[in-house]
């Protein structure tokens, strides 16, 4: 290596490690700034009494975020900086907002959504519990990739969401069983929806993935930055109609 | 990497030896995707599978030293505009949800006394901080380019 490409190398090397040392965030992976903002995003977007919370529920300025996939902190804990949350309270009753909480599956495994609206009385019944991953699918849960503008996601993604909403739920996709006996309908349900979930990225969609999102009705939100604002309302509005519709 | 400017691998070599491993992979996939964000998926009938195989190779788009350097300027740039437009509405909205700091779990902690969340999400350094680095890439990336106008470091 020649001494110009040495001098290129430990320049860049020397300015990224300073970024890093600066927002410790940044050197955890790329995302985390994007799941925090839009976690923000949403908190600050809906209507109703909401508030930030640290994790034994008591009104905080400090809000802590996980890391990387967690459970919820007992209540008993007294840890400094064990992760907070958003408590939402409006006519619907009350809910939480998570940041990568685990969510417990049909199959005993643990499931890890980036952003979550879920049930209030469970989260409680949780901390207070012991602590450990939500039982089951939440109210509203979000997949966040941050990739590069250019990317196109492949339909891993998507099946692998596909796969997290099915343990979480195995009704899920099942939306009436009806019985049928000789010659005539005997009775249907129509299932209640369980859960409710939406891919959101900067990247754009290959046609096959958006098309398996949108056969099982998870919501895609392709191209979704900061910049762009109307996609942004869009969800903020979507996620109102479903709270309204609790 | 082998294939990419010696200049342009001392870029990328720089950001995947620092902290910010992630960035540099960002450049190296736009390398490998060229211009053509659709290539990866014409390589086979069901290309986006054989992209996750291990035996996946480097297979860099154009081997034009400038064009190298445009793509990967152009994919930090955009990443430290999403940052940085991030950085500014997160500042914004914790006024808004009147919160004084937003840290990750673990962030800060501090074995006796109070945690140091100075690097945290609403720090007042980390805008500058950003802008800081973007002035530097673009100066590495400025002189690389000069080298190679002035024919000292050709492929």
């Amino acid at each position: 290596m020649s001494a110009f490409e040495d001098q290129v190398e430990s320049d860049v090397l020397a300015a990224a490690t300073k970024l890093a040392i600066a927002t410790p965030d940044l050197a955890k992976g790329l995302g985390k700034s994007y799941e925090a903002w839009l976690y923000l995003r949403i908190a600050a977007g809906i209507d109703g009494s909401v508030t930030a919370c640290d994790h034994q529920g008591n009104p905080t300025s400090i809000l802590i975020l996980r890391g990387g996939p967690g459970y919820m902190a007992t209540a008993q804990s007294t840890k400094a900086n064990a992760a907070g949350f958003f408590s939402v309270a409006n006519y619907s009753g009350s809910l939480e907002l998570h940041s990568s909480l685990r969510h417990r599956g049909t199959s005993e495994a643990s499931h890890e959504i980036d952003i979550s609206l879920n049930r209030a009385e469970e989260c409680w019944t949780v901390r207070l519990g012991g602590g450990g991953p939500y039982p089951g699918p939440p109210v509203i849960g979000l997949e966040l990739k941050h990739y590069g503008s250019h990317t196109k996601l492949d339909k891993n993604f998507a099946r692998a969401l596909l796969g997290v909403a099915m343990d979480l739920n195995p009704w899920f996709g099942i939306r009436t069983i009806s019985a049928r006996g000789p010659g005539k309908a005997l009775a249907a349900r129509t299932l209640p929806v369980r859960g409710r979930y939406g891919l959101v990225t900067t990247a754009s969609l290959s046609p096959e993935t958006a098309r398996f999102l949108k056969t099982y009705a998870i919501s895609a939100y392709p191209d979704f930055s900061p910049q762009s604002r109307r996609r942004v309302a869009g969800l903020i509005r979507r996620i109102q109609n479903l709270i309204d519709n609790l | 990497m082998e294939d990419l400017h010696p200049g342009v691998q001392a870029i990328v070599r720089g950001l995947l030896s620092s902290p910010l491993s992630d960035v540099g992979r960002l450049a190296l996939d736009r390398l490998r995707c060229g211009p053509d964000p659709d290539k990866r998926y014409k390589i086979g009938d069901d290309a986006d599978e054989y992209r996750d195989l291990p035996t996946w190779r480097w297979e860099p788009t154009h081997d034009d030293a400038r064009l190298q350097l445009v793509l990967i300027e152009d994919v930090i740039h955009h990443w430290l505009v999403d940052e940085l437009h991030m950085a500014r509405e997160i500042s914004q909205l914790s006024r808004k949800l009147e919160l004084k700091v937003i840290a990750f779990e673990g962030q800060g902690e501090a074995p006796v006394g109070r945690p140091d969340f100075s690097g945290n999400l609403v720090g007042t350094g980390r805008i500058k901080a950003l802008q800081t680095f973007g002035k530097a890439f673009r100066k590495s990336i400025r002189t690389v380019r000069e080298a190679i106008d002035q024919g000292g470091v050709i492929r």
